[in-house]
């Protein structure tokens, strides 16, 4: 008895429709029932082509004087009779692949979707997810307590600020669920939730944290770049783990898309204020930031060593001034003398 | 005797009578007598074929020297290519002058046109008496030339810029005209009006100055002309500034300046939260005019403001979250992209030796004048948890070395009331 080889049909997008398991040769291929492999494909004929095994133990596929012909692989040119190593034979709108018992195959994958990933964000615990989202509320109603100045009322605040935030997530988190129900088969609405939750709370405090730095270090670009990174940080966390939760792909792909998708973002934000900030404003833009005076990190210089700076401002308006070349006199050829 | 006493009231009726009708002229002979040497004043602008701006003016020699507003023929100073000034006699008559001087401070210009009307207005520096009769012509809105019954009110005072009050109704289309006391002597130049029938005029004697220096001086750019006017007259008025001591008051627990020179404007008020959560003092000084250079171009002008929070109910934080509110928007906002470059700023702490403050100093150039800065200066107290004062300081058109001198005495002149 030969080893066992197995045919597979496939079909234009290579989704195998038949396989066939053969264990002698030849066999003949065709729309006929008397074939060794019936092929349901209009353009193949009853009798296509038969596969052979020659003397040298290889398998060639001949073509049978058929309308269509046998092509190889992708190859454009029709030809009798075809060496089948490794390359699908290709006849009518079919092709058939021969495979070897010996073929190596991929490990199998890991079910992303039913396999508890420990130590991995959001945590799958209801109970948790809830805590965090009540959470984060809680930090919202403190701070916006904190940044009120006129009396507080938390439920006027949690109808006309924190609502409107809680829609948005929802929204938010549906559709990420959507996506999760179709390509995993589930629906995962409170992990979605609990990650653009916990980004958001993230990046806020980051934020609020880095204000009292840069009042306090009256010192705002270091700062700033921290912020930067980590919206960029905040921002591809939020598409891997979200991610995470809709694709089966592996892990390393996943962070590399987010990080693209948070960089190109990011990216983006930064080119339209670079934009907004070359355009021309009637008024300055200074530092607002205003904290108690307990937040004050730098000791204050003097009169005298801050105006040093001027001749910095100094150097910067000329900068501006030569530079764009618009210092055009007004436009006259002078006053006629008397 | 009693028929002694008649004659000589009848005597000094008879003197006082022919007195008055030897030197005082009527609305009417003063406007017929001078119906050729008043003109309209007519800006076209060239490519539309249609007029801009209409104004006034008057010659005040039989050569064809005529005076009108700067601002009248801004457009003509500024873009000779795409505009014209027109002059439009009593007649009909049309001639087109050429602009041969202007004072941008004093919002003057002088233009030259081929010859002269026979008899051209004097101008005349003589010292007027408060409610002397002052006759304002001109056209008003285009309507026709007219004669504006008004008195004498006094020079402002306390004015950066030297004008005479005109208790009368001056409108648009009559800037630029003469305003002629009872014996026809132009004494004032119509410039401007604050509506309700208070009229601002141009002192004569500016106009005498322009007619001098036109004849002696040596020809000038327009350009140089006008960063040479700008420069003295920012030396000028912040020479005052410079000479003296701030003087200060007190706002809440601090000392600030107050009204620093004579012709600054100040205004104050205060605003407390409905439930009494904090309160606001505030105090805005202004120098109210400029120097109009442009349509969308001027400068010279002092601009502060300070404001006083306190709070007894919120805390540190909430109180420094009014505070920020507060100082974000403390600055007007004004100037073109085509006149001034972006503010380049640069914050710190300063103790400036009695206070502690967050301060923000801003300064910006000049594109057509080199060595014309705006400086702004925004700076809150950073003392107390639940109090302070915020301040913004917009200074325009003057020297670096000026400014700086300036806004570093301005600083220094915020302290603790103690």
């Amino acid at each position: 008895m030969e080893r066992v080889a197995v045919v597979e049909v496939c079909d234009r997008q290579g989704t195998v429709i038949d396989r066939l398991k053969v264990t002698s040769f030849p066999l003949t291929l065709g729309r006929a029932w008397d074939n060794d492999l019936i092929i349901d494909d209009p353009y193949v004929c009853p009798h296509h082509c038969t596969i052979t095994r020659n003397e040298a133990g290889e398998l060639v596929a001949h073509d049978l004087g058929s309308i269509n012909g046998i092509y190889a692989g992708a190859e454009p040119k029709r030809v009798s009779q075809i060496k089948l190593d490794g390359k699908p034979l290709r006849l009518g709108h079919t092709s058939v692949r021969l495979r070897l018992p010996g073929e190596p195959l991929e490990p199998a994958r890991l079910d992303a979707a039913s396999f508890h990933r420990a130590g991995e964000w959001p945590p799958r615990s209801l109970p948790i997810n809830i805590s965090i989202v009540l959470l984060a509320a809680l930090v919202m109603m403190i701070t916006g307590y904190l940044n009120s100045y006129t009396s507080f009322d938390s439920g006027r605040y949690f109808f006309s600020e924190q609502l409107p935030v809680v829609i948005a997530v929802a929204g938010w988190a549906a559709v990420w669920s959507m996506v999760s129900r179709i390509t995993l088969h589930r629906f995962a609405f409170f992990s979605h939730v609990t990650i653009l939750v916990s980004v958001i709370l993230a990046l806020y405090l980051a934020d609020s944290i880095l204000d009292f730095l840069k009042f306090g270090y009256a010192l705002e670009w270091p700062f700033e770049i921290v912020s930067r990174l980590i919206s960029v940080a905040g921002l591809t966390l939020l598409f891997y783990w979200s991610l995470r939760l809709s694709s089966e792909q592996g892990r390393r792909r996943l962070l590399a898309i987010s990080v693209v998708i948070a960089l190109s973002i990011s990216g983006l934000v930064a080119l339209d204020e670079y934009f907004d900030a070359k355009e021309f404003s009637a008024s300055p833009t200074f530092s607002t930031l205003l904290k108690p005076p307990a937040v004050q990190m730098v000791k204050s210089k003097s009169v005298e060593g801050f105006f040093a700076s001027a001749e910095q401002l100094r150097d910067e308006v000329e900068t501006e001034l030569g530079g764009e070349g618009n210092n055009a006199p007004f436009q006259s050829a002078g006053l006629p003398s008397e | 005797m009693k028929l002694y006493t008649a004659l000589s009231v009848l005597l000094a009726l008879f003197y006082c009578a022919s007195s008055a009708a030897q030197s005082s002229y009527s609305a009417q002979e003063l406007f017929d007598r001078y119906r050729d040497a008043i003109v309209q004043v007519q800006i076209t602008n060239n490519l539309s074929g249609e007029r801009s701006s209409l104004g006034s003016g008057f010659y005040v020699s039989s050569e064809g020297l005529a005076v009108t507003n700067y601002h009248v023929v801004s457009a003509v100073v500024q873009n000779p290519d795409d505009y014209r000034v027109e002059i439009i006699r009593a007649d009909g008559g049309k001639e087109r002058p050429e602009v041969v001087g202007f004072d941008l401070i004093n919002d003057l210009a002088l233009l030259r046109t081929g010859n002269g009307p026979a008899t051209p207005f004097n101008l005349d520096m003589h010292p007027l008496h408060k409610g002397a009769r002052i006759l304002s012509l001109g056209n008003p809105n285009d309507l026709g030339m007219t004669v504006v019954n008004g008195s004498y009110s006094g020079n402002l005072e306390n004015s950066l810029y030297e004008r005479i009050h005109f208790s009368g109704a001056i409108n648009q289309g009559m800037s630029g005209g003469p305003a002629l006391d009872e014996l026809g002597n132009v004494i004032g130049i119509n410039v401007a009006t604050s509506g309700n029938g208070v009229g601002f005029l141009i002192p004569a004697k500016f106009g005498v100055q322009l007619v001098a220096t036109n004849a002696t001086r040596h020809p000038m750019s327009v350009r140089e002309s006008i960063e040479t006017q700008l420069r003295r007259n920012q030396e000028r008025f912040m020479e005052v500034l410079l000479s003296e001591q701030l003087p200060v008051s007190a706002l809440g627990d601090y000392r600030v300046p107050d009204k620093i020179a004579p012709f600054m404007h100040c205004w104050g008020d205060s605003d407390k939260e409905k439930k009494g959560m904090y309160e606001i003092v505030m105090r805005v000084c202004s120098s109210r005019q400029d120097v109009f250079i442009d349509d969308e171009y001027s400068t010279g002008k002092i601009y502060y403001s300070h404001r006083y929070l306190r709070s007894e109910e919120l805390n540190a934080l909430r109180f420094s979250a009014l505070y920020q509110n507060s100082f974000s928007d403390s600055l007007p906002n004004e100037g073109e992209e085509e006149y001034l470059t972006n503010f380049h700023c640069s914050d710190d702490f300063v103790d400036n030796g009695s206070v502690n403050l967050k301060t923000s100093l801003c300064l910006r150039g000049h594109k057509k004048v080199p060595g014309l800065f705006d400086w702004a200066l925004v700076a809150a107290t950073i003392e107390k948890n639940r109090s302070g004062v915020q301040t913004s300081l917009l200074l325009t058109g003057v020297s670096y070395e000026n400014g700086r001198k300036f806004v570093e005495k301005y600083l220094k002149a915020i302290t603790w009331k103690e």
